[in-house]
């Protein structure tokens, strides 16, 4: 019987147990005497988000590949068993093996959202590893860091020996062929983070210097080290279809947020939404073939048995081939009782008709994000969903038989007025008129709108990256505001209006453009028991504001100020393929109200086409 | 058509609760290619139905499961195939083929068998604990009641319960080398009781009320983690009233070809 790293007294003393144990479907089991390289794959919340990511599947699958590589996970410990690992030493241990991460030679830590920050400092802390790079010995794990937030990861720079700026399939062979190599001639840390350096894609923190200005900007990020780069490029796989995908994914014994096949249809997006990272960032936009598509589809129902699959991209409609990929799906999960999920799909007869095909009407419902409530603002964010079209789409399908709209906006954007505000209210009403024009005997009951907002929050390597972030109480009064004209409305009593947290949105605000000075305040607050910080029930926003100010760090520097164009930025020494000057170009067309055309309609030059790949012009000269 | 399929969960597998491992098996038969049958309506399940959830932490050799499906190929097909896509310490041991008139086996449990051994570990923390000897005296001094009386505690109420009459059979393992298998050791201590307990929607009684009720008696330390549990067999019970195993019940032996291998 395979031996668990807690005994069965800890396990039934915590919350889901089955949360430690591993033994899913398809776990990789390898002989430890046969693997040279050890590689710890992390997840920094609880295993039920961290098991529904995709990333992981993938690069837990690629390494897994490589023969000489074992490639284990570890999610964040929720907090009863936190406790007890502290009360009892316990060290944090691998699901696979059930070994401590201590003893691993790397510790990978995707970093999806802000808000899990406290959480990579409890992962380390619990394994055993010191918590800054530079007091990290020859037999600690070598900490890395990939995901979105890697674009601009300096609040947390100092936690993580590197990080890979881009898709990391692309070159975690190469940073395993030179670990190996470093070993065997008794290289040390320092010399291998030296070799990797000079990587496409790769970031040394210790490597740089930061100094400031008076006023506290940034006077000059340089390098201290020869092997450094100056600017870091992200790096891409140019043709998706040519690339591992897994064909086998875990299947967790316990109901996770992403219980279901997820398909991959295609990287990047032609929108150019100005308030969007994942648009920017993931450029440029590029496809998965229908054919590889098709089959991986099939591979992974047979290899999971799972009874959903879902298409995962930034934006399904835009693919395409979807047309052929939906119905293709649609014929053969019928015949074996599988369900599918489609989410951002552009609502239109195409979309109806699927929706239609694979959803029970009367639980589904629509979903729009005009994101903003008038088409001055919508022009303002580059969000090209006009009224008319959401009308449109929407009186499709009360006619198909409908009733329940789903809205997403965003309050605090940039340049946005009272008038924007009450436009969420008006359209949200606008929707429920169209509904009630259908005679009542052709009504399927009731309709139902539900508006959500969201705050905004100003991120790096998009055209708002140097705006002013609204403050906490410019946020709530919006709120109120809106609130108030929602109950204005005709049908208010149709609409129900949600909103998020503004106290977690400040301190994203902060994390999202921070430099190197928020580490000291991440650390704090982390010893001081901050932790699960995106879950509101764990969120201490008072504490946080205690620990700013003991820190001597003003969380209004870098959320409630208006950047100088000519500002040096945290994160410009990253290169993710767009310029800097394109970004600023589109915030003075932000400003103008002036619409930029996707992708697909024409080339805007946002400099991604120097990775000769995907939609871009210059691809087809390679 | 219904077959009753019989397995054992053993393993770090004990720790899935009940309603993950009916999921667990929803998509191990769809790896397996069973032809199973789902229920009619927008969003069609497969229609299965356990005998009685094990409870979390337990191991078992005698778990049933009912399933409907539309086609068969044999049993020996069958078990290999879901065997083969099933979780390590998911194990099928036995597949039938009921009758037309086959009642679920949720509605016909009467009984089931428990070993119940002491963890090691926490044998070890106890500062005194019993010889295997003395274990063994005072369980078969406690069971030699003729009445036991516990508080059992129901959603809506506490009440005094005689627990003595819902016990079958008891026996203290002497020779425990010879019921060791893949799904359950006897620890170093060497002490293991057997229980075969009054189980169901009527009269159910769980193998750690009985062991609390008895630590009460002799005056143990114990606490709730210091047994651990593994279920051996479920009964029913035939027309004279005697316990059968779950899988001699409503077997329909005129379709043979279920039980030749092809």
């Amino acid at each position: 019987m395979e031996k668990l790293a807690l005994t069965d007294k800890q396990l039934m003393m915590v919350e889901k147990p089955e949360r430690y144990i591993g033994n899913e479907y398809n776990m990789v089991k390898k002989d430890l005497a046969d693997v040279d390289v050890r590689f710890a794959m992390c997840f920094p919340d609880v295993y039920e988000i961290g098991m529904s990511h995709l990333g992981i599947q993938i690069l837990y699958d690629s390494l897994n590949k490589r023969e000489d590589t074992y490639c284990e996970r570890v999610y964040s410990p929720w907090v009863d068993l936190d406790k007890l690992m502290r009360e009892q030493s316990i060290k944090l241990f691998t699901l696979e093996t059930q070994t401590p991460v201590k003893e691993f030679d790397f510790l990978g830590i995707t970093l999806q959202y802000e808000m899990c920050y406290t959480n990579i400092l409890q992962v380390l802390d619990l394994a055993g590893i010191p918590l800054s790079a530079t007091d990290r010995g020859e037999d600690d794990p070598i900490v890395v860091g990939g995901g979105p937030c890697v674009y601009n990861p300096e609040p947390i720079a100092e936690f993580f020996d590197f990080f890979c700026i881009g898709e990391g399939e692309k070159i975690y062979d190469d940073v395993i062929e030179i670990y190996k190599e470093n070993k065997a001639t008794g290289g040390t840390r320092t010399q291998f983070l030296e070799k990797i350096a000079e990587l496409e894609g790769i970031y040394v923190p210790q490597f740089y210097d930061v100094s400031y200005n008076e006023d506290c900007t940034i006077k000059e990020f340089k390098k201290n080290n020869l092997h450094a780069k100056d600017k870091i490029k992200k790096i891409i796989i140019s043709d998706l279809s040519d690339i591992n995908y897994p064909e086998k994914p875990l299947v967790p014994f316990i109901k996770v947020t992403q219980d279901r096949v997820v398909l991959e249809i295609q990287r990047g997006c032609i929108r150019g939404c100005r308030f969007c990272q994942a648009g920017m960032i993931y450029r440029p936009i590029r496809e998965r073939n229908l054919e590889f598509l098709k089959k991986k589809a099939m591979l992974m129902l047979e290899n999971t048995g799972h009874e959903e699959i879902s298409l995962s991209s930034l934006s399904s409609s835009d693919y395409s081939q979807l047309k052929e990929l939906v119905y293709f799906l649609i014929d053969e999960c019928k015949k074996r009782y599988v369900n599918i999920s489609l989410p951002s799909l552009r609502i239109d007869a195409f979309s109806l008709d699927v929706m239609n095909k694979v959803q029970d009407i009367k639980k589904s419902s629509l979903t729009f994000a005009p994101e903003a409530g008038t088409q001055k603002q919508r022009n303002v964010i580059n969000k090209g969903l006009t009224e008319e079209v959401i009308l449109e789409g929407a009186m499709k399908a009360f006619n198909g038989g409908w009733n329940k709209v789903k809205l997403y906006f965003m309050l605090g954007q940039p340049t946005e007025t009272y008038e924007d505000i009450e436009g969420i209210a008006i359209l949200s009403d606008r929707i429920a008129r169209e509904y009630y024009t259908i005679p009542k005997d052709q009504r399927n009951g009731k309709v139902s709108i539900t508006s959500s907002t969201s705050f905004f929050v100003p991120k790096p390597f998009t055209p708002f990256q140097w705006v002013r972030m609204n403050s906490k109480e410019e946020f709530l009064e919006k709120q109120r505001f809106l609130n108030g004209k929602m109950r204005e409305q005709l049908n208010q009593k149709s609409i129900k209006y949600n909103w998020h947290e503004a106290e977690t949105t400040m301190l994203e605000g902060v994390f999202a453009r921070g430099d190197r000075r928020v580490a000291a305040v991440i650390k704090k607050a982390y010893l001081s028991g901050c932790l699960y910080d995106a879950w509101s029930e764990y969120f201490d926003y008072d504490k946080w504001m205690d620990i700013f100010k003991e820190c001597g760090v003003d969380p209004d520097f870098y959320t409630v100020r208006e950047r100088d164009k000519d500002e040096i930025l945290p994160w410009d020494f990253i290169d993710c393929g767009v310029s800097k000057s394109f970004l600023w170009r589109e915030y003075e067309n932000a400003k103008n109200q002036t619409v930029t055309p996707n992708c697909r309609q024409r080339c805007n030059g946002c400099g991604a086409a120097s990775f000769k790949a995907g939609i871009c012009p210059s691809a087809s000269e390679v | 058509m219904k077959v009753r399929i019989r397995f054992s969960k053993y393993g770090v597998i004990r720790f899935i609760g009940h309603l993950d491992v009916m999921r667990s098996f929803q998509k191990n038969f769809r790896r397996a290619g069973i032809d199973v049958e789902y229920s009619k309506g927008f969003s069609p399940h497969q229609l299965m139905s356990f005998s009685a959830p094990l409870g979390v932490g337990i191991t078992s050799d005698g778990e049933y499961l009912d399933l409907s499906i539309n086609s068969y190929t044999d049993k020996y097909d069958m078990m290999k195939r879901i065997n083969d896509t099933s979780v390590d310490g998911i194990e099928i041991t036995d597949i039938i083929l009921l009758n037309d008139k086959a009642k679920n086996s949720m509605s016909i449990v009467k009984g089931a068998g428990y070993y119940v051994k002491i963890r090691q570990e926490e044998y070890e923390e106890k500062s005194n604990p019993p010889s295997k000897q003395e274990f063994y005296a005072k369980f078969s001094e406690f069971l030699a009641n003729e009445k036991i009386e516990v508080l059992k505690k129901t959603k809506k109420s506490e009440a005094i319960v005689d627990i003595r009459p819902l016990i079958f059979e008891y026996e203290c393992i002497e020779d425990t080398s010879a019921i060791n298998s893949q799904s359950f050791q006897v620890d170093d201590n060497g002490i293991c009781v057997y229980l075969l307990l009054s189980t169901g929607s009527n009269d159910n009684l769980s193998p750690k009320l009985v062991m609390d009720a008895f630590c009460k008696y002799a005056g143990y330390d114990f606490d709730e983690y210091t047994f651990a549990y593994h279920r051996t067999q479920m009964y029913s019970r035939d027309e004279e009233g005697n316990l059968i195993a779950l899988s001699e019940v409503d077997k329909n032996s005129e379709k043979t070809d279920f039980y030749q291998k092809k």
